[in-house]
């Protein structure tokens, strides 16, 4: 029992880290909180894992253990969020060395937009963005009901549209 | 031009509607409203473009040995934990060192056997599995066959013997080698007409 346990467990990480990771690290701030965090998620994911566990509510539940981990540091630790822009990988496919460039422009510029956002709209937005949850899921993890989460979502891509504007007009 | 109130609904339904979370009937309701209401049409192309522009956010991903070494943390936590628990009983009781010594190494020798024993049972569960996908898979599919014709046979009201009728071909003979009961009809019938 404890082996299949143990086989879907690793399977499930394995799927899903770099959501989890991500969500971390953007809430935290910083690389070395997230690691800390992302383990200690790990571990209380383990602990409570379900022997036979449904993978639609199995996502929103490993979120809010994560933001629950995330929240507990904050509050003991009274951490500073120092953002390390640097670690955060730009999405650049494009060959062309301008597209490039405007590419890493954007996305450090929606980084610094996102960094600044109400913590119930960033929230949202991470969890949609780097965790990859449906809305219905974010819902779930932030207990709140579908039309809310929808508005954060909503308010906050265009405060993204907007600020961008502003960058590119100046 | 939409109405602010009502946009912001429709801002939400979008919302849902990229995100492939409509039902099939509200898909298709919104579906035939974008396709009378070329403002519904545009808003939609505004949202697909924002949610492309949010997708540009920085991919942040984890390191492998972060991940293993979780893991391994998490097995070695486990096993700490069952010494544990192995030290609580034992200490309940007052036995001699050399005892409690002959208990752990009872325990962990039974562990050992259980783990090594899943294990076994593990890799003949794969092995059928793989046997299934690759070496007698013919075999498999040829018993599927004889099962479907069994069922078809059933369903024609017949019992299966199939080589009945190929291998032997006196009436009496075919009586004695089938055992269904409308078999037996058939033939008998069949007899009866030949004596008429």
């Amino acid at each position: 029992m404890q082996t299949v346990k143990k086989e879907l467990f690793e399977k499930f990480v394995y799927s899903h880290k770099d959501k989890i990771y991500g969500y971390i690290f953007r809430m935290c701030g910083n690389r070395e909180s997230a690691d800390d965090l992302f383990q200690e998620t790990l571990f209380k994911i383990w602990n409570n894992f379900p022997a036979k566990p449904e993978t639609a509510k199995l996502r929103s539940w490993c979120f809010t253990i994560a933001h629950n981990t995330i929240v507990d540091h904050l509050k003991s630790k009274k951490a500073t969020t120092e953002y390390d822009e640097t670690f955060a990988q730009r999405n650049t496919n494009s060959g062309n060395p301008a597209e490039v460039l405007i590419g890493l422009e954007t996305s450090e510029n929606i980084e610094k937009i996102v960094k600044k956002l109400p913590p119930k709209q960033k929230r949202a937005l991470i969890l949609r963005v780097n965790g990859g949850l449906k809305y219905r899921e974010i819902a779930e993890v932030m207990q709140e009901p579908l039309n809310s989460v929808l508005s954060h979502i909503n308010y906050a891509l265009k405060k993204i549209r907007k600020e961008l504007e502003e960058i590119n007009a100046a | 031009m939409l109405p602010e109130s009502l946009k912001k609904e429709f801002e939400e339904i979008v919302l849902l509607y990229i995100s492939d979370e409509l039902s099939l009937t509200e898909k298709k309701y919104w579906d035939d409203l974008v396709q009378t209401h070329p403002e519904l049409k545009k808003l939609m192309e505004e949202y697909e473009s924002l949610v492309d522009i949010s997708n540009e956010l920085p991919v942040v991903k984890v390191d492998n040995d972060l991940v293993n070494s979780t893991l391994e943390k998490i097995v070695q936590r486990e096993e700490r934990k069952l010494f544990v628990k192995l030290k609580e009983i034992v200490s309940r009781f007052e036995f001699k060192p050399a005892l409690r010594f002959a208990i752990v190494i009872l325990f962990f020798a039974t562990g050992l056997l259980i783990v090594h024993n899943s294990d076994t049972n593990n890799n003949d569960e794969i092995e059928a599995l793989l046997d299934w996908e690759g070496n007698s898979f013919t075999e498999k599919i040829e018993s599927l066959d004889n099962k479907i014709e069994l069922i078809e046979a059933i369903d024609k009201g017949l019992t299966y013997e199939k080589p009945w009728n190929e291998k032997i071909n006196n009436i009496d003979e075919r009586i004695k080698y089938s055992s269904g009961e409308q078999i037996l009809e058939i033939n008998q019938s069949f007899i009866r007409n030949l004596s008429e």
